[in-house]
């Protein structure tokens, strides 16, 4: 399995961070999108990078409860606050681009990041 | 739909409250309560919203000018395109008898730029009610996008299909279990119009509606579930 620091990640695609990041430095060991948070519920494992353009509050509780490193909201989707804030309390990493998902997903796959 | 023909069907079914509830869009409800006037059918003014998580959510309301008012609400947030017929189809505004009166050239199969959250609160602002449209469904659906009912917006009732099918179905959505269901065709043909759901109200207006979903003062709501 090829991993990627997420702190890699993020400089490379340019990526925003919103929340704060960890401490430790994270290492992604995968990669989802999907726009479905029911299916990104079945699709996104402990660790990945989940990528998808909705920005309402339930995407954090979809992180959390997956546990992933991170979720990059495309196409320049910039959450409300109670969103960011509730990720704040679960600790999820939000980060934003102006791409959109397809080039995001090119780019995590140029560096190495797979699905499963 | 032809209005005449959707108040022949109410009346074959023995329904005496219906809503109108086109998507994004409420120009043919005046032409359904006009064929209804003299019936014993209420028509309730509504429409069926797509909001920005393409989540569809059913907006009702009491009176014919709340329902214009959201619907002005609704135009201002949907994106400046025209429809296209070949795929979406013509988008006719008809009068109770079903004669063209003019063609809507904006696209409505389009989703509002507004949050779930944001509709519930302007909706409720105008006296109206949002539920939200078929969740058991995998696509538009509240649970298929938004994986689970999000607290904040405190919906009293949400909407299943009449594909649905309880002891199939609860097992795979839980949450469903201690929610207050209503199951309505999402009828596009006259064929779909069902007759699942009674409410017992002492009058058809949202306030009633209200305490039927929360099983309040004598109101309820029943639902016929379909078996397997």
């Amino acid at each position: 399995m090829n991993t990627v620091p997420l702190k890699t990640i993020i400089e490379k695609l340019k990526l925003e961070a919103i929340t704060p990041l960890p401490e430790a430095n994270r290492i992604v060991k995968g990669g989802y999108a999907s726009d479905l948070l029911s299916c990104a519920m079945k699709g996104a494992k402990p660790d990945y990078l989940w990528v998808t353009l909705q920005s309402h509050v339930n995407v954090v509780a979809v992180a959390s409860l997956a546990n992933l490193a991170g979720v990059i909201m495309t196409e320049g989707c910039r959450p409300a606050q109670e969103t960011i804030e509730q990720a704040e309390k679960e600790k999820v990493v939000l980060l934003l681009t102006p791409l959109d998902t397809f080039s995001v997903v090119g780019q995590l796959t140029i560096l190495g990041i797979r699905g499963e | 739909m032809i209005p005449d023909l959707i108040l022949r069907q109410a009346k074959e079914k023995e329904l005496n409250l219906i809503a109108i509830t086109d998507h994004n869009a409420c120009h043919n409800i005046t032409a359904v309560m006009e064929a209804a006037a003299g019936t014993n059918i209420h028509v309730l003014p509504g429409m069926e919203v797509q909001s920005r998580e393409e989540v569809h959510i059913l907006c009702l309301f009491d009176q014919v000018s709340s329902c214009q008012a959201w619907q002005e609400i609704v135009f201002q947030k949907l994106p400046p395109l025209t429809n296209k017929e070949q795929i979406f189809g013509p988008q006719y505004v008809v009068n109770a008898h079903g004669e063209w009166l003019w063609t809507e050239e904006r696209l409505l199969a389009a989703s509002l730029d507004m949050t779930l959250e944001e509709i519930v609160s302007q909706v409720g602002s105008l006296g109206g009610i949002t539920i939200p449209a078929h969740v058991d469904r995998p696509s538009f659906s509240l649970l298929a996008n938004l994986g689970f009912i999000p607290e904040k917006a405190a919906f009293l009732a949400l909407e299943v299909s009449p594909h649905f099918i309880r002891d199939r179905d609860f097992p795979q959505w839980p949450q469903l279990k201690d929610r207050c269901l209503i199951l309505n065709g999402d009828a596009h043909r006259l064929s779909e119009i069902q007759d699942r759901t009674t409410f017992t109200l002492a009058v058809p207006l949202i306030r009633e509606l209200i305490l039927a979903f929360q099983g309040q003062q004598g109101r309820q709501v029943n639902v016929k579930w379909p078996q397997n």
